[in-house]
């Protein structure tokens, strides 16, 4: 049996359907990334692991254990708080201590817990001090060893990225990739943020609307996405739809391009339809002129340090395509491009399905 | 020497009536203040012959202050000092608990007939409150209470719409995160309440206790009615006593009684007057 096993849930309030019919499964050891837009019913879910939100449909299985109709505090799982929701007139050691003063467990036992978190975390130096005089990095550490000294089976986290500043998320995103790696603690993570899922993730949970859109590793998400809306949520900046014909013999024209699709790119055979074509930025390669499948009319370029991102229009359709940071591109440049077909993606213009 | 801006006679003008309006509000404030205590050292027969606003001729005369503490007959006020701190360390303790529990309740927990509650807290301050001491009277009485400290205790110590909302808006402030992970903590909802949210609710709680403290010092209406014997009587009433029943007490010893009384929430105002500043604006500007 999975380690965590999700069966067919729903949750409800009111006439709103929040979650339906959601199932995954995670093994022990794995990194389960809840991804989504904001509303999509991912804290949601989160909630119902914990026992926080209660009366849903279905049933929730952790370590071998039915714990559907377990309170919190039985379900062996601890969460760190998109707030951290440190208490904030209790020390360092008393936070990471509370639960474990709540549970009577033995003072020395306690003590030995606690050195113990705070060697891992590194947090020896900080046990006396409150809240307020820790940096947001130092508060998420203290979050994270409240979870740890609970011996927990589940690590639960809830957007614990989003209140940091742009530098300190990506630090902190390293440091909990490698407290991931070294303790192995299953683990369920909520973010909208595909930065991160992308980084921390063994198996993304797409989710949209209550509903699941994709379950894959974040390398097949991003090469194989199922749909539209798949393709579009994760990459940055978004992947180019080129809305156009595709005939039976699989020939591609629209947005200025005329081109043959490779047979492999395909999961079915593909009749004549209207499809949108699926092009990554960085699947364009600037070629000489008479190479071109497809010249686009530069608007603006990006410069992001180490590419440039050239947003320009072909065939009355925006595109943005990467290039390297040292080209020479200005806007009202004409760029000839050729992409590569072995990396697009057909999406049946109708259903957005891929095909 | 740095150089400053001219003066206009226009600018002037606005300046001496500014200044002089002050001067004027300070001395009505301060005279009364001045006259008692010039008062509260002067003999009986040198209070009648002299202005009020002339010093006393022995500023060591402690005489009327002496018959205040150590009166001959009747209780001291040391008495009736005791039973408004009594009054008040029961009816604040009460208060602080009822109104917290109240405010997580009302705040934490959705229950049908949550709103009507608050709204009836709210609803009660429209009630004129001169119709309401003869039933207030009957129910103390049919308790028992009336005619008690224990009276003013249990009338004090109902948790009022400007208490509630204080706490209220400090709890709506302390994110329910903290609630739901001292939940998955296998914290019990009287352990959330009283080992984190009463805690962080401090400052809440300090700005209360001293409006509540502030009011039941001044209070004179309800120990009047409910506690009007002198072993009963909080410092109002004592202070009252000595004008009322008895014209033999020279006014000088009121005086020093005012004094006296007025000592305890001068002290407690220098102390205090941070909490104080802040527990004003937080009741007006948040509440």
């Amino acid at each position: 049996m999975p380690f965590l096993q999700l069966e067919n849930v729903s949750k409800s309030f009111g006439s709103f359907k929040a979650l339906n019919d959601i199932s995954f499964t995670a093994e022990a050891g794995d990194f389960v990334v809840l991804l989504g837009p904001s509303g999509c019913g991912k804290s949601t879910l989160l909630r119902l692991i914990t026992g926080l939100t209660e009366d849903h449909e279905g049933e929730i299985y952790i370590n071998g254990r039915n714990v559907t109709d377990l309170d919190p505090k039985d379900r062996r799982v601890a969460m760190v708080f998109q707030s951290y929701a440190l208490y904030p007139h209790l020390s360092v050691a008393r936070n990471i201590s509370f639960g474990m003063e709540i549970n009577h467990l033995p003072r020395a036992e306690r003590d030995r817990r606690v050195l113990e978190a705070a060697k891992a975390l590194q947090l020896e130096d900080l046990l006396n001090r409150l809240p307020a005089q820790l940096s947001g990095g130092q508060r998420q550490r203290v979050a994270i060893g409240r979870c740890l000294v609970r011996e927990p089976d589940l690590f639960l986290f809830d957007e614990p990225l989003s209140n940091l500043d742009a530098k300190l998320r990506h630090d902190t995103r390293v440091e909990l990739k490698h407290l991931h790696q070294r303790l192995k603690a299953t683990t369920v993570y909520v973010t909208h943020d595909q930065h991160e899922a992308m980084t921390l993730a063994t198996k993304v949970v797409l989710l949209k609307g209550g509903e699941i859109v994709q379950i894959a590793s974040p390398t097949e998400l991003y090469a194989r996405p199922v749909n539209r809306f798949a393709a579009t949520f994760i990459g940055s900046p978004a992947i180019n739809l080129v809305a156009g014909e595709l005939d039976s013999a699989g020939r591609f024209t629209g947005g200025g391009l005329d081109v043959q699709l490779p047979g492999s790119i395909f999961d079915a055979p593909a009749g004549a339809r209207k499809v949108e074509l699926g092009l990554r930025p960085e699947n364009a390669v600037i070629v000489p002129p008479e190479e071109a499948q497809q010249t686009i009319a530069v608007d603006y370029v990006e410069p992001t340090g180490a590419d440039l991102y050239v947003n320009g229009h072909a065939g009355g359709q925006e595109v943005v395509v990467r290039a390297g940071r040292t080209a020479n591109i200005a806007a009202g440049d004409r760029l000839p491009l050729r992409w590569q077909l072995d990396q697009a993606l057909v999406f049946d213009a109708e259903s957005g399905r891929r095909i | 020497m740095a150089r400053r801006r001219k003066l206009t006679p226009g600018k002037l003008l606005v300046r001496i009536i500014q200044y002089g309006s002050l001067v004027i509000a300070s001395i009505a404030v301060l005279l009364p203040l001045w006259s008692t205590i010039a008062g509260s050292f002067k003999t009986p027969v040198e209070y009648i012959n002299t202005s009020h606003s002339a010093p006393p001729a022995n500023w060591l005369n402690f005489d009327n202050y002496r018959q205040v503490l150590f009166p001959q007959t009747g209780l001291p006020i040391g008495w009736a000092f005791f039973n408004t701190a009594m009054i008040m360390g029961c009816a604040v303790v009460l208060l602080v608990i009822f109104g917290t529990m109240l405010a997580f309740v009302l705040n934490r927990f959705r229950f049908p007939g949550r709103r009507l509650l608050l709204g009836t807290y709210a609803a009660l301050v429209a009630v004129p409150s001169i119709l309401t001491p003869v039933s207030t009277f009957q129910v103390l009485q049919f308790l028992g209470l009336a005619n008690s400290r224990w009276a003013l205790v249990a009338l004090y110590s109902g948790a009022d719409i400007v208490s509630i909302l204080i706490f209220i808006q400090f709890i709506r402030n302390i994110s329910t995160e903290i609630d739901d992970s001292a939940r998955i903590e296998g914290a019990s909802y009287f352990q959330i309440f009283f080992r984190l949210i009463l805690p962080m609710l401090a400052p809440a709680i300090a700005t209360v206790v001293i409006l509540r403290c502030v009011y039941i010092y001044n209070d004179f209406v309800l120990p009047f009615l409910y506690a009007s014997r002198p072993s009963e009587s909080t410092v109002s009433i004592m202070l009252y006593n000595f004008t009322g029943i008895t014209n033999t007490i020279s006014q000088a010893v009121i005086m020093a009684a005012v004094i006296i009384v007025i000592l305890p929430t001068l002290v407690g105002f220098f102390f205090l007057q941070r909490f104080i500043y802040a527990g004003i604006t937080s009741g007006s500007v948040k509440g």
